[in-house]
Parts: C-alpha cells; structure tokens; sequence
C-alpha cells in the first residue's frame, strides 16, 4: 500500500474496519489506483433534472446500464447513482466497480427557493446491492437543512455500523444564500475531512441512534407497505459552483 | 474534498476546471453530464485526460 494511500486511510482512525475495506476499494480501483485521487461517475441526473434533459443528447444514456460500462470501461474509481439505476445493473455488473448508492434525491418539478430531498434509498438497500458506500446530498442555505443535517447524521451512523463509507454531496443553496454567495470562497470551502462524515463517535450518539431504531421500528409497524420508492431513472450530482463531495 | 463536474460545458473549459481543482488541493472529480451526453468513445477519452490530470497535478 503506497504511503499516500495509508494516510488516507489514517484521517479515518474512528471507523471500523468494514468502512476502511471500503473506502480502500474505491480508492484502489480503476485509472487512478493507489493515487489517492478520484474520478468518479455520478447519474442522477434522470431524477433530479429529468430524463429527456439528461439523456436526450445521447439517448444510449436512458438504458441505466450504459452508465455502469461507461464508468468500467473508463476506469473510473466508482460509480454513484440513486436506488433505480443501481439496480437496474447491479446483478450484471456485480463486483465490477464500487457502487455508491445515492440515498436521498430531489426532482425538478416543484419549484421553490429551498431544496429539500426526500430519502429514497437505505443502508439495507446498499448492503443487498453490494455497494461500497452511501452518497447523501445536503444544501446548507435550504431553510430544511436542519432535516438534512438530522437525516445525514442518522444514515451515516447506520452504514458506518454496517461497515459501509459514507460520500456527501454538499451544495451551498437556498433561500439562505445569496446567488453570488453559492461560489463564495468562504462558503463554499471545507476542511478536507467533512465534520459530517466523522460525527459518530460519542456514547450519547448511540443512545441517539437506538431511540431513532426504535422510531423506525414504530414507524414501519404502523405503514407495513412502506418501502423506499424505486425510482426508474436515476440521478446525479453536479450542478452549478464549485459543490462538493466528501468521502469519508 | 472531490469537486463537482456542474452543466455540460467544452473540453479545453473542463480541464482547465480540474487543472484548478488538482492545483487546489481537490481530490478529483465527480462528473456526470460532461461524461454521458458525449458519445461513449469520447467519453472515455475526455475522462482519461482527466484522470491524467488529477494523477499528475500536485497542489500548488
């Protein structure tokens, strides 16, 4: 293991062992192996922007397995789409590339200053489809960060204890934020490590996340059908100003 | 810290993103519609360039 790569995987001292395999696949697969660098296939663009805008100006694209080959064949070090798109290609696709499962999305239809994305995907989800990690999108500026931060904390709890890694997507947006604010140096700049990504640690997060369980717990017994919707197309990341994705 | 690719935009706009990116410490890139709203060969091509970018670009 290069020197580079140790101390990577050093910054992540307080997680367990299954989460530190992970993060060494991604960082040890494809073109940039080893390096310590990351190029990474995002397509959520189907659910967040729409499939004729995303996929129209090469329609090869509407077949979700176009992307898994794409990002094989490049040589990327993963490949990150929501719940959909996974499982269109996971089964085919099995073991070929590290998967990034995105477990919370938003749409475009509904207009509206604060974005805020529903959770569409669980840590259950990416253990069944064989995925490396979760990806979670937050918008601080969105008048429903809080939710998001609440959501990320209690997610990223779960697939830590499930040994999977964690990737935030974080965009400066929202009522909160100017226009001119979303690119803004002293915004938009993070520590190298998200504080997010490493929040877990404390004995009161536990007790945090036992009572959070038993929510859930209660919460399913009461809506037996409710699963997490499947969605048939699936999305991305990007957009404008310099948005950031934290591995952890 | 891995940038975000953002909208579709030209080849020489893109590199020169992730030159910046690599040179300020960036990770890498995550990129989406620079990727697959290109046709598949020149996808790849485009991707390899960045990833060469990314694997011999040192923070200033």
């Amino acid at each position: 293991m290069s020197n580079r790569v140790q101390e990577i995987l050093s910054w992540y001292g307080a997680d367990n062992p299954g989460t530190l395999a992970n993060l060494y696949r991604i960082i040890m697969h494809g073109r940039l192996a080893g390096t310590g660098k990351f190029v990474i296939l995002p397509v959520d663009q189907g659910f967040e922007h729409g499939p004729a805008r995303s996929f129209a100006p090469n329609p090869a694209g509407y077949d979700p397995r176009y992307h898994f080959k794409l990002a094989i064949d490049a040589g990327c070090n993963a490949y990150a789409a929501p719940l959909g798109f996974i499982e269109a290609g996971a089964r085919e696709y099995a073991g070929q590339i590290p998967l990034i499962l995105k477990a919370n999305n938003s749409d475009s239809m509904y207009g509206g200053s604060d974005p805020i994305p529903a959770v569409t995907a669980s840590v259950d989800d990416a253990l069944r489809l064989g995925c490396a990690a979760i990806g979670f999108t937050i918008y601080p500026g969105s008048a429903a960060r809080n939710e998001m931060y609440e959501e990320i904390r209690e997610i990223a709890a779960d697939a830590k204890d499930a040994g999977l890694a964690v990737v935030i997507w974080s965009y400066p947006r929202g009522s909160g934020i100017s226009k001119a604010g979303e690119t803004a140096v002293d915004i938009a700049a993070t520590p190298r490590r998200s504080p997010l990504s490493s929040a877990r640690t404390s004995s009161s997060s536990s007790r945090h996340r036992r009572r959070w369980r038993s929510r859930q717990r209660r919460r399913r017994s009461k809506r037996p059908a409710c699963r997490s919707p499947r969605s048939p197309i699936a999305s991305s990341t990007s957009s404008r100003g310099p948005s950031t994705a934290a591995a952890s | 810290m891995i940038f975000s690719g953002g909208e579709a935009k030209g080849v020489d706009e893109l590199l020169e993103e992730n030159r910046q990116t690599a040179l300020g410490g960036g990770f890498g890139t995550i990129m989406g519609r620079n990727s697959f709203q290109r046709p598949y060969k020149e996808a790849i091509e485009l991707l390899h360039k960045v990833m060469d970018i990314h694997a011999t670009t040192n923070p200033a």
